[in-house]
């Protein structure tokens, strides 16, 4: 009977939460199809007509079109780069276990994970601004891809060591070299935890916020979030623009995110599970 | 030679790694420690060596007081909230349960948004429905400001530790809980005495986390209140942020920056070793 009760009552705060979590996303719809008479009638009146202008207003005045070709351009660079650069390293450091060298290098890698973003701030904002590469997308790139592969290179060694030796030793045998070997056989076989890694990776750097508000200031190449950041800023008064530009943003990053959510979990409870 | 040849074919794998990672990583790191024994301003070309001076100045510094409490009270409100929360839902939607999959993902789906956003939406019903409900919004006092920042950073990242604990009870096997049951331990026992020793692994993840993350918060701070109103919500990381960009002080910045990260690594360890010495071997 007790237990009944206790079970009644989380089942009441799970409800509760859940509306609470959703209550955000109801607000982001209906701010953005209201007109600005409505919504001065208050947070949750409702429109009478759905106004689709404050999405073509949006689009202009947010320059979402740009952002997100921005954001695009470096989320797809550095997703690639992070992948093929830690999976080759993983590869090594996987197969090369037992040298020192590798394996001091995973600690480094590993030690890396723990540093705060804001103690490399400062030295690396003097060192773009010494290489010129401040307000790059280049730059941008590099310096997400960089402090992205520590994380990544971990998750996918553990993978690397589980591959069994024989078909690389058979290849071997047979003449090919270690690219190839790399290339056509081990790549292949490493697809479930690149898949993992790169949406991970996806997610995290279409949100990307640290880098970019140090490194991409100007106008023209501002990503999605950076762009955010000012837009609500400036247009804080104009709330039904701005919660259009915060829908439209939403919107790909959820459908991608709802497709990928099998790979998120299976990601982020990875270092769970192993303990 | 061959050999050789043998280790070197290795070894090239490695080399895209480590010219990323030398870039981005080892030499910032290196370069800052000696810009921490300068006055650079952050904008000239040219700075001097003060020697200690940064780290003399930082321990009579007010200016740190204020931060370095509101980063404390924010990364241990997060952790405790969030980790209570996270276990909570984990256990209920660990139940057989209608339409779990729906929960599941109104629970994950906050982590695709982006910290900018999150801080947008809730920043707007902050002032416009907490302070119909309440009387006043939270993020614009002083006394209340972080409950409103914790709000936003509950609902941005809870997800991650719900998924991780998910993962931790489906590894617990039946067989305890049953063992447990036929011996007559109840539900609540069941989960003190079986449930929780069983998770610490878990425990060990999320709580160390969430805690170096929310202790180095940056941009959900930034976005929601910029550290105000009258600095009430500054946090160390932004903190530092100012002295670079607002009061052209790099140097002493990055002095800032480097005692707040031994700060988190010692932490970081310590409550490792403390959740790892309470693991059971299942």
């Amino acid at each position: 009977m007790k237990e009944n009760k206790v079970g009644a009552i989380s089942k009441g705060i799970l409800f509760l939460m859940t509306i609470i979590f959703l209550f955000p996303f109801l607000i982001c719809i209906l701010m953005s199809v209201k007109s600005k008479q409505e919504t001065s009638k208050g947070i949750l009146s409702l429109p009478e007509s759905i106004h689709w202008e404050n999405f073509t207003t949006a689009m202009e005045k947010a320059k979402i079109a740009l952002s997100m070709k921005n954001s695009l351009i470096i989320t797809v660079c550095c997703v690639l780069i992070i992948v093929l650069v830690a999976s080759a390293a993983a590869y090594a450091i996987g197969r090369r276990y037992n040298n020192r060298f590798y394996r001091f290098y995973e600690t480094l890698l590993v030690g890396s994970m723990m540093l705060p973003f804001q103690v490399i701030m400062v030295p690396v904002y003097r060192m773009y601004k010494n290489l010129n590469l401040l307000n790059t997308r280049t730059g941008a790139v590099i310096m997400i891809s960089g402090l992205a592969i520590a994380y990544s290179t971990v998750m996918i060694i553990g993978f690397v060591r589980s591959l069994p030796l024989e078909l690389e030793e058979a290849a071997e045998i047979e003449g090919a070299g270690r690219f190839h070997i790399f290339f056509f056989i081990i790549f292949p076989l490493l697809k479930p935890i690149l898949a993992t890694v790169a949406t991970l990776q996806f997610l995290s750097v279409w949100n990307e916020f640290n880098v970019s508000i140090l490194l991409l200031q100007d106008e023209a190449i501002k990503t999605i979030p950076m762009q955010q950041y000012v837009f609500f800023g400036a247009y804080g008064a104009d709330y039904n623009t701005a919660f259009a530009a915060a829908v439209i943003a939403m919107i790909p990053v959820i459908i991608i995110f709802l497709i990928l959510q099998k790979q998120v979990v299976a990601g982020m409870t990875a270092g769970a599970v192993k303990g | 030679m061959k050999r050789f040849r043998k280790e070197m074919s290795y070894f090239v794998f490695l080399i895209p790694s480590l010219i990323l990672f030398g870039f981005c990583i080892v030499y910032p790191f290196l370069s800052g420690i000696q810009l921490a024994f300068t006055d650079w301003n952050g904008i000239s070309r040219e700075y001097n060596f003060v020697g200690l001076d940064n780290f003399v100045k930082l321990l009579s510094d007010r200016n740190v007081v204020q931060p370095i409490r509101t980063t404390v009270i924010y990364g241990v409100g997060v952790t405790a909230i969030n980790n209570i929360l996270a276990l909570f839902l984990a256990v209920n939607l660990s139940k057989k349960l209608k339409g779990k999959a729906f929960f599941k993902t109104t629970y994950f789906i906050p982590l695709a948004i982006s910290a900018v956003l999150a801080s947008f939406v809730w920043k707007y019903i902050d002032s416009n429905l907490f302070s119909e409900i309440l009387g006043r919004s939270l993020m614009g006092r002083r006394e209340t400001v972080l409950i409103g920042i914790i709000i936003i950073s509950l609902w941005n990242n809870l997800g991650s530790n719900v998924m991780i604990y998910m993962a931790g009870i489906t590894g617990i096997s039946k067989d305890y809980d049953e063992a447990a049951m036929i011996d007559g331990a109840n539900g609540r026992q069941r989960f003190f005495h079986v449930t929780i020793p069983m998770l610490m692994p878990s425990f060990t993840i999320c709580v160390t986390l969430t805690l170096t993350s929310s202790l180095r918060e940056f941009g959900t701070v930034l976005a929601a209140t910029g550290g105000g109103p009258a600095g009430s919500s500054q946090t160390v990381a932004i903190l530092i942020y100012d002295y670079m960009f607002k009061y052209s002080r790099a140097g002493y910045a990055q002095a800032i920056s480097l005692v707040f990260m031994v700060f988190l690594v010692v932490i970081g360890l310590v409550l490792t070793k403390f959740f790892r010495s309470r693991e059971v071997e299942a």
